[in-house]
């Protein structure tokens, strides 16, 4: 249970760091207002929790310019995708060494 | 900060956000039957310009001849497509608004753009032939592209879309064969098969 536990990254026990990284798992790419549709949060919420990602090295920024509206982007990276999947994995685990005994 | 800890709560919502980022599921069935009738409306005015439904060697040689019919029947068409985009749009709008989302998100982009594509040169390759005079081939090369572009924007939507794009490309591919049944098949399969997938999809999901 102890290495279970270890695997669990504290960084997605956060709602919305969490859905970005799920989101990016399955996209190329995403824009800012499309990933705040999609989660529906606050430009504040979503933006500091894209920096914390980006400090972990979980996430790429990409700005452009389209018709002098910057437009900023988003996809995961090598790491991320690694650590989304042994968190994933850790999960699976935990539901299932957890099931027996339901409660918390 | 809200958090979730417990893991099937995380990985419910894993699969949520990933479901709804990648998979268009607002496409109303209703759109489904509109086009069908639309289609049926479609075959019944060009029989009222050509006298017959079944494309025999007569049929195309009236057609090389005189220019009148192929424009009534192009104007069949094409106000039969327009029809059929705006009641697709209609019903898919009110669907999602019903729903409480946006009919613009991530996915239903995805989803239009690996539809619109390949039947867009699907219309323009029909244009081709028709001013080839190669008529033979327009039904089929509708059936054909509509196939293909369903079951390009299927993988974006559900699995019931691939299999009306399979259904549609071997009409065409038979009416590419045996272009008699050109007109027919494109009754059945913008009209029958169609309207039978928007009923399905309508019984299944929105009721």
């Amino acid at each position: 249970m102890k290495q279970i536990i270890d695997h669990i990254n504290r960084c997605f026990e956060n709602r919305t760091r969490l859905g970005i990284m799920a989101a990016l798992m399955v996209n190329e790419s995403i824009d800012f207002k499309a990933l705040k549709q999609l989660l529906g949060i606050t430009d504040g919420n979503l933006s500091s929790n894209i920096s914390t990602l980006e400090q972990y090295g979980y996430l790429k920024v990409k700005k452009r310019f389209i018709e002098k509206t910057s437009n900023t982007s988003y996809s995961i990276t090598k790491t991320g995708r690694k650590a989304f999947q042994d968190h994933l994995a850790a999960l699976e685990a935990l539901i299932k060494g957890v099931e027996p005994s339901e409660g918390e | 900060m809200h958090e979730s800890n417990h893991p099937s709560a995380q990985i419910e919502q894993i699969r949520d956000i990933m479901t709804r980022s990648t998979t268009f599921v607002s496409l109303s069935g209703l759109s489904g039957i509109a086009a069908g009738i639309l289609a049926f409306v479609a075959v019944w005015q060009t029989y009222r310009i050509l006298g017959t439904v079944w494309l025999g060697d007569n049929v195309f040689a009236l057609l090389r001849e005189s220019s009148a019919p192929v424009h009534s029947l192009m104007f069949v068409f094409l106000l039969t497509l327009i029809a059929a985009l705006i009641a697709a749009f209609f019903f898919t709008w009110r669907r999602v608004r019903g729903l409480g989302q946006e009919l613009w998100n991530m996915a239903s982009k995805r989803f239009a753009i690996h539809l619109a594509l390949p039947l867009l040169a699907g219309g323009i390759f029909a244009l081709a032939l028709l001013q080839r005079g190669a008529f033979e081939l327009i039904c089929p090369t509708m059936l054909v592209f509509f196939g293909v572009a369903l079951l390009n924007a299927g993988k974006y939507s559900f699995s019931e879309t691939i299999v009306l794009g399979v259904i549609e490309l071997v009409l065409g591919l038979i009416a590419a064969v045996w272009v008699e049944s050109g007109l027919v098949l494109w009754g059945i399969g913008f009209g029958a098969i169609t309207a039978g997938y928007g009923i399905v999809m309508f019984l299944k999901y929105e009721r």
